[in-house]
């Protein structure tokens, strides 16, 4: 059962919330059964980094997505509406998150126990 | 019901649909500028935190209930999870 859901909304670079929630779910992964949903801008996150990092002066974190399972994160989901709004299924991404609808989203949530918005 | 919190126009366009029928919506901080821009009226989920829309010298909405701070902490209580969607 997913103790902790991590909703994650907010695009990379514009703020310091996505790479806050990374570090966040990371910490929750170490004592919880975590799970993570992409919403909105935030699926912009799953995009394979682009500019060098000498560009933007930043982490390129989103790599780290790649390490998840190695944090036994394994339930890593996407909005399937934001990905067609921000056109990711012609992007190449860093993961390939299972993709919910609307509906599997609003059950996704009643099921979990603790929900953190990022 | 879960209740989902909006802190701009922005994160209410992106993420409003989000709430389902029995769950309640909250206008906090700039969220409260919504309701000059669309007509809610109909909505019955909405809420609005009055002391927000004091501070940015908006009227209260005759058919928008208005909330405290107080009544906001009994809602989160009484809800299964606070989203908090932000921009």
């Amino acid at each position: 059962m997913t103790q902790l859901l991590f909703i994650l909304s907010h695009p990379p670079g514009s703020s310091i919330y996505a790479q806050e929630a990374f570090d966040a779910a990371l910490a929750g992964s170490a004592f919880s059964n975590i799970a993570i949903l992409f919403v909105g801008a935030g699926c912009l996150q799953l995009i394979e980094p682009k500019l060098a990092v000498e560009a933007h002066q930043r982490k390129d974190f989103q790599r780290g997505f790649r390490a998840l399972p190695d944090y036994h994160v394994h339930d890593v989901y996407g909005c399937e509406d934001s990905f067609n709004q921000f056109g990711l299924h012609n992007q190449v991404l860093v993961i390939e998150p299972t993709l919910l609808t609307q509906p599997d989203i609003a059950a996704l949530l009643k099921r979990a126990q603790r929900v953190l918005c990022f | 019901m879960m209740l989902h919190t909006f802190n701009s126009s922005d994160a209410y366009r992106m993420h409003g649909h989000r709430a389902s029928a029995e769950d309640l919506i909250l206008l906090i901080e700039d969220g409260v500028f919504i309701t000059t821009q669309q007509d809610l009226t109909e909505d019955k989920r909405i809420r609005v935190l009055r002391e927000d829309l004091a501070q940015r010298g908006l009227p209260e909405p005759s058919a928008i209930t208005c909330i405290t701070y107080s009544d906001w902490v009994r809602l989160t209580v009484e809800s299964q999870h606070c989203l908090s969607w932000t921009r």
